[in-house]
């Protein structure tokens, strides 16, 4: 396991931004999913020892509970969310300057420094100012930032911000790698949930300082329930009536006689035609589709305003 | 090479003692006025008065020198390089205020301020140095930066007097007080520069901070000069004299503080003279009340949440 929270709790004054946060993450690359304000960037900077949990505990790797945040940040490489960099340095000197105040040696963090620059993209660009890059520049160099000191967990607070596409595509791809080659953990906390299903094995979805769900993305995205298309001929609500006792959720109506039902995992689909048939309909089109990460937080979401905030997994599907 | 030719490597380190990595921070500090044009001109205008004081010591141990050191001492001692004055006059002095203002406002006083401007606080803070390990390399950063202008050049130019004299005349008469010349210099660079760069601690923006130190500077500068004003009065035996206010007015101002600490230290009578301890004083508490609140904006929390 990478991290462990359990109760975790972090408040800015009168403010809970995490309410007794339980959830854990394993090796591997893992999404941390909320949208802006969800507590996410909270949690990372509690784990790094940055904010003093109000209450609860956390454990990263095997590391005992008390230990010192300079030993921690010796094993987690973390990239802010925000543009940030050091004024007047370039590139090569930003990266060096950050492998020193970790703790490496003057002459191997050069040399580490040059390393992971190439290895970010920033080969030929080292040498120039930092505050002259474009944003894609910036995220390479926080990253390279990040990896200079070799560590175990890598926390990436929202890297593909303000990318272009390929920009955005050259990032997930050094993440990837990261993971797949390389064997680093990596907690990618980002609000863009098309990157996290790229990149991530495994969620944790948060909302409001909670977590609304969270396992593995193959799981969450096919959690009991299978989204059916259906473009469908004949009386609506007769259609609409007779697909309604199939459906695990309130069939959705759009235009053009286009319906979505959400259907249990192991339905026969033939009983879908069938009912169609029944009600006088006929099927023009029939598509099934894989739910995204999106479809499942926004569930998540829906389900827990109906519950009135329940934090239960099982709501995803349901 | 495209930027998937060369891969990631695993990498073992010992890790170095927390001091090293503070020395990091500040050599970065100290080499970021040649960084940049604006800051190369000011270091060599502020190095300017070290080839007037090398000229002066040529003139006094060279060739004709005996004709050149009576005229000298008749005009002032700062010409003479057998006198205090001569190593510690070009820091007290005008020209040696706005070299120290300017170099102060553009280094020490930016320094963290400009950090927090673009978010650099999260780079430091999430590796392996403490906020005051942070702060105690931007001050040895820019205290370096201090010594090199105002004592590395006191000292280069008697080491040049020392190798050009005829004889060990001038070691002798000098040696018994350049060491306390030199510690005072040194004294007024640690405090000037822990000012600096506590008010740049205090402040959000790079611009902010200039504009509280200048104000904490000739700010203050101005006040005493105006409460010397109200306090004016004509002297008892001598009505025909007006006398302004006490000397220890002088303390309110930094500057003028340090300066006294200074020409104490290095055995110099001070035109301002009032017990050198209020000037600790004064100092003192402004340092301690600087402590206080850069306590609470450098907080880890303050700056990351």
């Amino acid at each position: 396991m990478t991290v462990q929270l359990r109760d975790l709790t972090i408040q800015y004054g009168r403010f809970v931004a995490v309410k007794g946060v339980t959830a854990e993450f394993p090796r591997g690359s893992v999404g941390l999913l909320g949208r802006n304000g969800a507590g996410k960037s909270s949690v990372l900077k509690a784990l790094l020892g940055l904010l003093r949990p109000t209450g609860g505990q956390m454990q990263i790797l095997d590391l005992p509970e008390n230990t010192d945040p300079a030993e921690i940040r010796r094993v987690v490489g973390y990239m802010p969310e925000r543009e940030s960099h050091i004024p007047l340095l370039n590139g090569y000197e930003t990266v060096r300057l950050a492998a020193e105040l970790t703790g490496l040696p003057r002459l191997a963090a050069a040399r580490r420094a040059h390393e992971v620059l190439y290895f970010a993209g920033l080969g030929e660009q080292r040498y120039r100012p930092v505050s002259g890059y474009s944003t894609g520049m910036k995220q390479k160099v926080k990253l390279a930032t990040a990896l200079v000191h070799d560590p175990q967990v890598l926390f990436l607070d929202e890297p593909t911000n303000g990318l272009d596409p390929a920009g955005r595509r050259d990032m997930l791809r050094l993440i990837q790698d990261l993971t797949t080659k390389f064997g680093k953990s990596i907690i990618l906390s980002s609000h863009i949930l098309s990157d996290v299903e790229q990149v991530c094995e495994h969620v944790v979805l948060m909302e409001e300082g909670e977590v609304l769900t969270q396992g593995s993305v193959k799981e969450l995205t096919s959690y009991n329930t299978r989204i059916i298309h259906l473009v469908v001929g004949g009386d609506t609500d007769a259609v609409c009536e007779a697909l309604r006792p199939l459906a695990v959720q309130p069939v959705e109506t759009q235009e053009m006689s286009r319906y979505q039902v959400t259907v249990a995992e192991d339905m026969e689909t033939g009983r879908l035609f069938a009912a169609v048939r029944d009600a006088g309909g006929v099927v023009r089109e029939f598509r099934e589709h894989r739910r995204t990460l999106e479809e499942v937080f926004l569930s998540a979401v829906r389900t827990a305003e109906r519950q009135g905030g329940s934090t239960d997994p099982a709501g995803v599907g349901a | 090479m495209t930027i998937f030719d060369t891969g990631y490597s695993a990498f073992q380190y010992e890790p170095v003692s927390p001091l090293a990595r503070i020395w990091s921070l500040a050599r970065m500090e100290l080499g970021k006025i040649f960084k940049s044009k604006k800051g190369l001109v000011l270091f060599i205008l502020s190095v300017v008065y070290v080839m007037v004081l090398l000229v002066l010591t040529f003139l006094n141990l060279g060739p004709n020198s005996e004709q050149f050191s009576e005229i000298g001492k008749q005009l002032s001692p700062r010409l003479s390089p057998f006198t205090r004055e001569f190593y510690l006059g070009y820091s007290t002095d005008a020209f040696g205020f706005i070299c120290f203002v300017l170099l102060t406002t553009i280094i020490g006083v930016r320094t963290i301020a400009a950090d927090k401007a673009v978010n650099a606080l999260e780079i430091y803070w999430t590796r392996g140095i403490s906020p005051w390990g942070y702060f105690l390399g931007k001050w040895i950063g820019s205290f370096l930066l201090l010594v090199v202008v105002y004592v590395a050049g006191p000292l280069v130019v008697w080491l040049y007097g020392l190798l050009s004299a005829p004889d060990v005349t001038f070691m002798q008469e000098t040696v018994k007080f350049v060491p306390s010349v030199i510690l005072a210099l040194l004294i007024k660079c640690a405090v000037l520069s822990f000012l600096a760069v506590g008010f740049s601690g205090l402040s959000s923006s790079p611009n902010i901070a200039m504009f509280m130190w200048l104000i904490g500077i000739l700010g203050s500068r101005a006040l005493v000069t105006i409460l010397k004003g109200f306090a004016r009065r004509h002297r008892g035996d001598h009505p025909e004299i007006v006398q302004d206010g006490p000397d220890w007015y002088d303390a309110l101002c930094p500057w003028d503080a340090m300066v006294r600490i200074e020409e104490h230290v290095a055995g110099i009578t001070s035109v301002s003279d009032y017990n050198v301890w209020i000037a600790w004083a004064s100092l003192g508490a402004l340092s301690v009340v600087l402590l206080v609140l850069l306590r609470r904006n450098l907080r880890t929390t303050e700056v990351m949440a």
